[in-house]
């Protein structure tokens, strides 16, 4: 799932400061899962907007945000207005500001690509960075979950398991775990390439 | 004779960190540097350390050598890619920059201008590889190089790490990639050191396979080694040493007798130390 996070209401007052009819679409995949973007968050936007003497115009749930057919049936018949205000990933928000010409904002920041361990916490696991390598590194990603995405081994900051930014596990340790677990950490004496970014 | 050729002959060395300036007078650097030259059998300049913006360690490197100091360039992999990185290695060989040091380099959140964009394109280990594979005459890219260099490379490890077993693998990995000399991260008790030096051969390790140059870091203060201890990444200060030092007298100078203490006991563990004295190069000439 995309990991989507609140913009600051200031700034999105401020990106539609000259529009008066508003439109609102909420993402009923991911953003709904994230409680960023589904018909609370839409809701509760409108209501804010509304105190900032702003019309809203329209309002829904598109199904899917980042399928074009689904969103091209939702431009249809809309009422006139100013803009579009997208709560959803930056992939939802060009896929309906692609085929529309009046400006779109969106109205969340796109973290990444995580798994839910409960309702509003998330877990970073994949950056979509192209040649998957995680086969090699015992399923987890140091790409992603290793903060300098090293590929030979860890650097020397871990704390008791912790990477030395942030509080999330150091994702070398958790690969050695694993491997070791697996009879396999003689693998990982195999020395690395530099990843293909492409 | 140069550092390569001293550590060869196993002649005990010893390298000082040298912090680059945050601006473009060098004067200072060139000055401690040229007083300490017979304390010292090279100087590591350092690239960007703990994410702060200074003056290029490839620029100061090739001033120092123009003073006839010998340095050592770090180079790190979060700010440059794999061009950017192999382009400095060709750059360095010209101006007469002989060692270079493959850092993975601290994160940019311990720095002082934190929404930076880190690279990591490459990690310390392929940087290694990539230099020998320059020195070979193949660039990453595949293509021949012109014309070659050759150098003296080092790497770091991290004894004081509770996840020893991760910095030995990678230890392994930078020596086979090329490392000839590996400098630690600061050590304040040997035994942390004759511990982990101990477990190498369960890595592949041979003592021989690369040179060890203790770090030892010269303390200050109280206050200094108290905040290193709770506040940078992979350094660990023993209780007894931080109270040492709040119970001194002279601060500074307990500083210098606790390094002195350290290298006595390092001295015939390793082929030489590395001084870390945070830019500071006042009474170092008395070290040893």
């Amino acid at each position: 799932m995309i990991v989507t996070e609140k913009k600051k209401i200031e700034d999105i007052l401020e990106k539609i400061r000259d529009c008066k009819k508003i439109v609102i679409f909420g993402c009923g995949d991911c953003a709904t899962l994230c409680k960023t973007g589904g018909k609370d968050e839409v809701e509760e936007l409108k209501k804010i907007l509304e105190d900032n003497e702003k019309q809203v115009v329209y309002t829904s749930v598109i199904d899917i945000s980042c399928d074009e057919r689904i969103v091209k049936k939702e431009l249809k018949n809309l009422p006139e207005y100013d803009c579009i205000i997208s709560l959803s990933c930056g992939t939802g928000t060009q896929t309906v500001g692609d085929i529309i010409e009046k400006p779109v904002f969106s109205g969340l920041d796109s973290k990444y690509a995580g798994s839910t361990r409960r309702i509003g916490h998330f877990t970073e696991k994949c950056s979509l960075c192209g040649e998957c390598i995680i086969n090699d590194f015992g399923g987890i990603c140091p790409i992603t979950r290793c903060s300098k995405h090293l590929l030979n081994g860890p650097c020397g900051g871990s704390v008791d398991g912790k990477c030395e930014v942030g509080d999330k596990d150091c994702a070398w340790v958790l690969i050695y775990k694993r491997m070791k677990k697996q009879g396999r950490e003689k693998e990982l004496l195999q020395y690395r390439k530099p990843k293909n970014w492409k | 004779m140069n550092l390569e050729q001293k550590l060869k002959k196993n002649i005990f060395v010893k390298t000082l960190e040298i912090v680059p300036p945050k601006g473009v007078d060098v004067s200072k650097e060139l000055k401690a540097a040229k007083k300490l030259k017979n304390t010292f059998d090279a100087f590591n300049i350092t690239d960007n350390q703990r994410s702060t913006m200074r003056m290029s360690s490839l620029t100061l490197s090739a001033l120092f050598v123009q003073s006839r100091l010998e340095p050592i360039m770090q180079l790190n992999c979060r700010d440059k890619n794999r061009l950017a990185l192999q382009s400095d290695i060709l750059g360095a060989y010209p101006l007469g920059i002989r060692n270079i040091l493959a850092i993975t380099g601290d994160s940019i959140k311990t720095g002082d201008d934190n929404n930076t964009r880190q690279v990591f394109d490459i990690d310390s280990v392929q940087l290694l590889f990539l230099t020998s594979g320059i020195e070979k005459g193949t660039m990453s890219s595949g293509k021949t190089i012109s014309s070659v260099p050759s150098f003296f490379k080092g790497c770091v490890v991290n004894p004081n790490s509770d996840f020893p077993e991760g910095q030995l693998v990678k230890l392994k990995k930078k020596i086979d990639a090329g490392a000839q000399f590996c400098q630690t991260q600061a050590v304040f008790d040997s035994h942390i050191l004759a511990g982990f030096l101990k477990r190498f051969e369960e890595f592949g390790i041979e003592k021989d396979d690369v040179m060890i140059l203790a770090g030892v870091f010269i303390l200050p203060s109280a206050k200094v080694a108290r905040f290193i201890s709770d506040n940078l990444p992979g350094n660990k200060i023993p209780e007894k040493i931080i109270e040492r030092m709040e119970n001194a007298a002279d601060q500074k100078r307990e500083g210098i007798r606790i390094a002195q203490e350290l290298i006595s006991q390092f001295q015939h563990e390793v082929a030489g130390v590395h001084i870390m004295s945070m830019g500071r190069y006042d009474h170092l000439e008395k070290l040893f």
